[in-house]
């Protein structure tokens, strides 16, 4: 049978087929195109429309062949696909062409001979297709045969169809336009940023113009953004979205931008954290922003610092040497500090060691061991402790910005060779109160007195006892002479009078010796006679003993005395180095460098630890009954000034001139006391001096004095020059001037690396070591004062490296001709600045004029100090020394007379330390006291001369304070 | 010291007459209430105190009152009240002035903390010590002051009504709590006593190693105390420590003490440098001169100037001079009133006279002995005695013996270490007369049980260095010891008026006291 549904379903197959290959087309032109939009409703619409077509097609289709029974017969006849056999077929046919015929409808297919038969015919025909009735007249339809195909197909369309016409689906499924979203139109024509970088990076303000990225910054770099906006755009603000990393990252800054005058727009905003940056405007009534810019955060490394190990032969240094340390500290922006910290168990000490230049530093740091409070035998852990330049701090709760790194810790074992040599005075003492205890007991013993109640046995067990205790004497001397030999803070003359002291005593000893073995021990017990001879013989030994007792112990005490005196000079001389250090720092302090604070502190303990060894010398001088009677609850009232008058105590109050001030007293005072003392050294008539050490002493203190002289100028000039130097201190150099010098200085430090300084002294390699730190110093330089003074510094480091190198060499050549362009860069530098004779005018000009002439005159005195009778004594290095440092007093005065400070004090500086050169020249040249071994035996009955006068001064008073135990060594001497 | 005193008292004067901003009252007017203080006229200031209505004011000038009667916890109360009123004028000097007072009854409060009070028999000396060890100053204060009262108030014509307050304190630095001086300022000058707000503070000598002369120093600044009662404030610094130097030691000697031989030297040098302190060199205070040799320069050119005028006018002469200063006349105008004829014409008179007068000392080689507030730090210390201080003696045989001396001595070898010293007597005729050799031999001597050998020498010592106690001790022991009392007793006064806390002259004292009494005092002070 043919039926509506039949060709519904058929049409319905057919047009599923043709969605399908609609879709697949879709997908296709979706996949090319990424057009979904546009894709999706054409596909629909076709889709719809075949979907129509075979509606309509299986409508026609069916009227055409089911359009009434005739059609359908015929339709049946000509099925070859019907279960029905074809005559059955045709019977159908031929009966329905009856029936038509019958019926009269219209033109049939012939005409109808017999009406009663077709009647029959149909009837029959009827009849016989009832009962096929359950027969379908054409073959079922079977779509499930369809649907293997179907999953087969969607299968490989899911496996083989390219991810384009995959990814193409959604857009169609969706209808949308699949293509990337075209940018929006920029919101200005042009946009340029300007990097301020923080200054702890020391990176010079960069300039980015149309930025397209992101952008790579330290922490708190500042952007400066300036753009022309586009014609109608209005309400321009910039978001800085901030990444915090975690929920609810918070609502961007929001800031307006500002005109310019030139008509562009402009903002400024600080990088704290990782984020964006973007720029919203109303164009034309419409919102817009422009794309994110990210923004990142360039990290901030810990610096690097690698301290190396010292030579194995400077690991046990003396409490008064200096060991030079040397380390190397990198970082990725610079750094804010370096300390050395000194450890002693649970004591810990910083000490500046200097402001590192750049980015990376190789640095010898001279720790001078005498200026720190160290007791015997001490040891030490030490390292270096560089902190970067971070204005962050490390931790919430850390005391200072910046992130720390430490170098490893090192051991350093101090040899205390003072407390060894104070050791021995004490031994020299004891020997001395051992003489003094011999003296009184043959002064006082009642051997050999005659009348006495004792017998002549106990008498003689008397002398005998006398007589072991002056071997025990000799024998402690001998002890004494073996640890003098070895002191090497003792002078050898010492040791000689020494010796001759037990070689006076043994004759003497030996004779008592010689009578005591007439008369074995025991034999006299049955023979007193023989005792009372042996002690009338033993009473002349005795007597010589004592005289030469008396004699001996005048020269002993006189040994421990100079040997004391000799100690607590050496002490002064420290103290008065450290005192002139205290000054210098204070002034820093002073003038706001508070890095110096530990420093001061540091040197504070150290004159106290050398006060207290002074004090202790002091009380070794005394020699005194106690007998006298003190109010002891003084000492608090005492204790309670000198605190209050103590440095620290002042510092601690803040009050830095308070303590200045104080420290200058100090200092003078020891100036003057020392002068004082040469000079009455020098002078004092009743001195048992020879002409030759006469004249030593003299020059001596000429040279002190001309050194505290010069030591005075220089003070004076450097407060001058300071003034220049704050004038002209925030002066920056031109960006060009700065690039050049960069270049000159990156190009000398190239070929300064290059030099071999194994070829070159000692000396000449710590030049070049300093004269590579100026040249990074250099290479960084911003600051026209700091380029000027660095470049100085390399000029005069460069001088020494080549007087290390050997003339003629290599090295010597190619060193000469960085000296020569260092001297051009110093120069160079030089000019950027005003110099502090276009500044100094006024009274500073003629404070410098008057400078210059006292410079004059000090320069006079050296040339005639070379000049006197006295100066033969000076050795040839002493001299020589002198007359360089009269070549830069001569130089320093000119420089001074040109206000010329910087060079002045440069000249300053040299003739200071060529006339300590000339004072140690003259000191080493030091001669034993007139008077020798032979005329002993009356050198204690003449005046015992100023050095006399010396210790019997020092044994005055006992200190009080600061700086008395010294002040009262010479007050009371000069009274 | 007293200069200190004298600077204090003038800056009480400028802050009392800052507080009223006017000049003293014309004669025969009332007395203002800041002329009263400045005064010490505690009545003539209540009086006034009387007038004013009550208020902040008032009540802050009773405090003012309050600090003069040495009421700190009273005065504290009032001014503190006063000052948290808020009623103050802003820029009225009385708020600085409550300000002031009211941190000194502060400081004093904690200057004197738990103190111990002690009168005398006759009430007339009030004696508060900040620690009770100081009390054993007690007595020897009463009796140095009972005679101080009556000669120096025959003297001076006043005798205060009030008892007079001392005040002894156990640290310097307290003065700073109890003065407007600074620590500073007290450390810079040694200041050890100064007379203010009507009382007398002292520093006891038992917190200076060697003590002082204290019981002279109560007496001069008692002399500063009557002056300016008797010149209501009003005298000069010049006047001031004149008189106060002159008649310091009168009470225990009925004429004033020869001037040293070091101050006559100076004072004829001055005189013939034409380098005189002039008087007004010396205001605001001796203690601000430049060195102690100007200072000792100054005490004696005002000290022999008023010497000059009572041994030429009588002491009818210096009371005149008072009562005219205080009366507003100038000081200088008094003086010339007192001599009779103009000052200028004094000037010359006491010029001419001093001059012959020193003309010997000034050629000799005396030199300024400087008095040290602190002494040395170190307990073993002595200036007199420490060390081998024989290096005056030259060389020679003398000097070896004498340091062997010291040797032995050091060493416990009294007996050797005395023939050591009679060695180097004997070597040399210097060294015989040699005052610190004397000594150290006196004092083995003694120690040995041979008074009779100590007593010359440490006679000798003390001749030399009569303010040294521990010698003034020895000799009074070797007095004792050979009999001599009344001697003793005088050996030991001169300790005790310099540091009555050497335990052995408490000893010596008792077997000298005259009473039970005294000798229990005494013996309970022995500690040998």
């Amino acid at each position: 049978m043919i039926t509506l549904r039949r060709e519904l379903a058929m049409a319905l197959v057919i047009a599923s087929a043709g969605v399908v290959v609609i879709g697949a087309l879709a997908l296709v032109a979706t996949a090319l195109t990424l057009r979904g939009d546009r894709v999706a409703p054409l596909a629909a619409a076709c889709a719809v429309a075949i979907l129509l077509g075979a509606l309509v097609q299986a409508l026609r289709r069916y009227r055409s062949r089911a359009g009434g029974r005739l059609r359908m017969a015929r339709t049946l006849a000509a099925e070859t696909r019907s279960p029905l056999p074809a005559a059955a077929r045709a019977d159908i046919l031929g009966a329905v062409e009856t029936w038509w015929l019958l019926g009269g409808r219209g033109e049939g297919p012939g005409h109808v001979a017999s009406t009663d038969l077709a009647e029959a015919y149909v009837q029959r025909t009827d009849e016989r297709m009832r009962r096929l009735n359950r027969q379908s007249p054409l073959p079922p339809l079977r779509p499930q045969l369809l649907v293997p195909p179907a999953l087969a197909l969607a299968f490989a369309g899911l496996v083989l169809i390219p991810p384009a016409i995959r990814e193409a689906a959604p857009l169609l499924l969706a209808g949308i336009d699949g293509r990337p979203q075209p940018p929006p139109a920029p919101l200005w024509s042009s946009l340029s940023l300007t990097l301020t970088y923080p200054p702890h990076t020391g990176r010079t303000p960069r300039r980015v113009e149309n930025p397209s990225g992101a952008l790579r910054l330290p922490l708190g770099t500042q952007l400066a953004l300036t753009l022309q906006p586009q014609p109608g755009s209005a309400g321009l603000v910039l978001l800085v979205h901030r990444d915090q990393g975690s929920l609810g990252d918070p609502a961007p800054q929001v800031r307006p931008l500002e005109a310019s005058g030139d008509g562009r727009l402009g903002v400024a905003f600080t990088v704290e954290s990782p984020g964006a940056w973007s720029i919203a405007a109303t164009v034309r009534g419409v919102q817009q922003s422009s794309p994110p810019y990210p923004l990142e955060i360039e990290p901030d490394a810990a610096p690097e610092v690698e301290l190396l190990p010292l030579p194995s032969g400077a690991r046990s240094p003396s409490e008064l040497d200096t060991v030079e340390l040397r380390f190397r500290a990198r970082d990725d922006f610079g750094f804010a500090a370096a300390e050395l910290v000194i450890a002693r168990g649970d004591d810990e000490t910083r000490l500046d060691v200097g402001a590192p230049p750049g980015r990376s530093w190789n640095h010898r740091y001279r720790w001078d061991l005498s200026q720190m409070p160290l007791e015997e035998r001490t040891e030490l852990e030490y390292w270096i402790e560089v902190r970067d330049n971070d204005p962050l701090r490390a931790t919430p709760t850390a005391a200072r910005p910046g992130k720390v790194t430490r170098s490893t810790r090192m051991r350093l074992s101090l040899r205390d060779r003072e407390a060894e040599h104070a050791a021995n005075i004490e031994g020299l003492r004891e020997l001395r109160d051992a003489a003094v205890d011999h003296l009184a007991a043959r002064m006082m013993t009642p051997a050999f007195e005659r009348d006495g109640e004792r017998s002549p046995i106990a008498r003689l067990d008397e002398a005998r006892s006398l007589h072991a205790a002056a071997g025990d004497l000799l024998a402690a001397l001998a002890t004494m002479l073996d640890r003098l030999a070895v002191d090497q803070l003792t002078r050898e003359r010492d040791t000689t009078l020494l010796g001759a002291v037990h070689g006076r005593l043994r004759p003497i000893f030996v004779d008592e010796q010689r009578l005591h073995e007439r008369v074995p021990v025991g034999a006299a017990i049955d023979a007193p006679g023989r005792a009372r001879s042996l002690l009338a013989s033993l009473v002349g030994v005795n007597d010589r003993m004592i005289r030469q007792l008396e004699d001996e112990i005048i020269r002993l005490d006189d040994l421990v005395d100079n040997q004391i005196v000799a100690r607590i000079e050496a002490l002064v001389a420290r103290i008065e180095a450290s005192q002139r250090k205290l000054v210098e720092l204070l002034e820093r302090l002073k003038a706001g460098d508070r890095s110096v604070l530990p420093q001061i502190e540091q040197l504070q303990a150290r004159l106290r630890e050398d006060l207290r060894r002074v004090q202790d010398a002091r009380a070794q001088l005394q020699k005194e009954v106690d007998r006298e009677f003190l109010n002891l609850d003084a000492f608090q009232a005492i204790q309670a000034r000198m605190e209050h008058e103590d440095l620290d105590e002042r510092l601690r109050r803040g009050d830095v001139d308070g303590a200045l001030e104080r420290a200058r007293e100090r200092l003078d005072e020891l100036r003057g006391l020392r002068d004082s003392v040469q000079q009455r050294l020098a002078n004092a008539p009743s001195a048992q001096l020879s002409p030759q050490e006469r004249a030593r002493i003299k020059l001596l203190r000429e040279l002190s004095r001309l050194q505290d002289n010069e030591r005075g100028v220089e003070g004076e000039s450097r407060g001058v020059h300071q003034r220049w130097r704050d004038a002209v201190g925030e002066r920056e150099l031109p960006s060009a001037e700065a690039e050049a010098i960069r270049k000159t200085a990156s190009q000398l430090q190239r070929r300064l690396e290059g030099v071999n300084d194994a070829h070159l002294s000692r000396e000449g390699r710590d030049a070049v070591g300093d004269a590579l730190e100026e040249l990074s110093r250099l290479a960084t330089a911003g600051n026209a004062l700091e380029a000027q003074e660095s470049a100085a510094k390399l000029a005069e480091a460069l001088r020494a490296a080549t007087d290390g190198a050997k003339p003629g060499e290599l090295e010597a050549k190619a060193l000469a001709k960085l000296r020569d362009a260092a001297a051009k860069l110093r120069e160079r530098t030089a000019g950027a600045l005003p110099q502090p004779h276009d500044l100094l005018d006024g009274p500073e000009a003629q404070r410098l004029a008057e400078l210059g002439q006292r410079q004059s005159g000090i320069e006079t005195r050296a040339r005639e100090l070379l000049e006197l009778p006295e100066s033969e004594h000076l050795p040839e290095a002493g001299a020589s020394a002198l007359k360089r440092a009269a070549s830069s007093l001569q130089r320093s005065a000119g420089a001074l007379r040109e206000r010329r400070t910087g060079e002045a004090l440069s000249a300053e500086a040299e003739a200071i330390r060529a006339i300590q050169e000339a004072i140690d020249a003259l000191r080493k040249t030091s001669t034993p006291p007139s008077g020798g071994s032979d005329q002993a035996s009356t050198e204690t009955e003449r005046d015992r001369s100023l050095r006399d006068e010396v210790v019997e001064a020092m044994r005055e008073e006992a200190p009080e304070g600061y700086a008395e135990p010294v002040k009262r060594y010479y007050e009371e001497l000069l009274r | 010291m007293s200069a200190s005193s004298v600077l204090a008292r003038l800056r009480v004067a400028l802050l009392a007459g800052a507080l009223v901003g006017i000049a003293p009252s014309v004669a025969g007017a009332a007395p203002s209430f800041a002329e009263s203080v400045t005064a010490w006229d505690l009545e003539g200031a209540r009086a006034a105190l009387a007038a004013l209505p009550r208020g902040a004011e008032r009540q802050a000038q009773e405090g003012i009152v309050a600090i003069y009667e040495a009421d700190y916890a009273r005065a504290e109360s009032l001014l503190t009240a006063a000052l948290a009123s808020g009623e103050l004028p802003e820029d009225a000097p009385i708020l600085d002035e409550a300000r002031h007072y009211l941190a000194l009854a502060r400081g004093s409060q904690r200057a004197l903390g738990a103190a111990i009070t002690l009168r005398s028999d006759d009430g007339a000396i009030e004696a508060v010590f900040s620690d009770s060890k100081d009390t054993i100053l007690a007595p020897y204060l009463f009796a140095a002051m009972a005679a101080a009262r009556e000669v120096l108030g025959k003297e001076l014509g006043v005798t205060p009504r009030a008892p007079i307050r001392f005040e002894i304190l156990d640290d310097p630095a307290k003065l700073a709590l109890v003065t407007p001086l600074t620590l500073d300022n007290i450390y810079a000058t040694g200041t050890i006593g100064i007379t203010k707000y009507r009382r007398i503070v002292m520093v006891s000598p038992r917190v200076l190693l060697y003590g002082y002369p204290w019981l002279d120093t109560a007496v001069h600044e008692y002399v500063h105390y009557l002056i300016t009662l008797r010149t209501r404030n009003l005298a000069p610094v010049w006047l001031q420590e004149g008189l106060a130097k002159l008649l310091e030691a009168r009470w225990r000697s009925p004429s004033t003490p020869p001037l040293s031989a070091a101050s006559q030297r100076l004072l004829h040098d001055a005189l013939t440098k034409d380098d005189l302190v002039t008087l007004a060199e010396m205001s605001p205070s001796i203690a601000m001169l430049p060195t102690q040799e100007r200072a000792a320069l100054a005490y004696a050119e005002v000290e022999t100037m008023l010497s000059f005028l009572r041994d030429r006018r009588g002491d009818a002469g210096l009371t005149e001079i008072l009562d005219r200063v205080r009366d507003g006349e100038d000081a200088e105008a008094a003086f010339a009133g007192a001599w009779g004829a103009s000052f200028a014409d004094f000037m010359r008179s006491w010029m001419t006279d001093i001059k012959r007068r020193t003309a010997a000392a000034a050629r000799g080689d005396a030199s300024l002995r400087e008095r040290r507030f602190r002494d040395s730090g170190d307990p073993a210390a002595d200036p007199s005695l420490v060390g081998d201080v024989f290096s005056h003696l030259g060389g020679g045989k003398a000097r070896q013996h004498a340091r062997l001396g010291v040797l032995l001595t050091l060493r416990g070898h009294p007996r050797a270490a005395a023939q050591q010293y009679e060695k180097a007597r004997r070597a040399d005729a210097d060294a015989r007369r040699d005052p610190k050799l004397a000594r150290r031999l006196g004092e083995i001597y003694l120690d040995l049980g041979d008074p009779e050998r100590a007593l010359p020498l440490l006679e000798l010592a003390a001749k030399d260095d009569p303010e040294q106690p521990n010698i003034a001790a020895a000799e009074g022991r070797a007095r004792l010891r050979v009999g001599d009392g009344e001697g003793a007793r005088a050996s030991l006064d001169r300790a005790l008026r310099v540091n009555p806390f050497i335990p052995s002259v408490h000893c010596d004292l008792a077997e000298l006291a005259a009473s039970e009494d005294e000798r229990r005092r005494e013996r309970a002070l022995c500690h040998e």
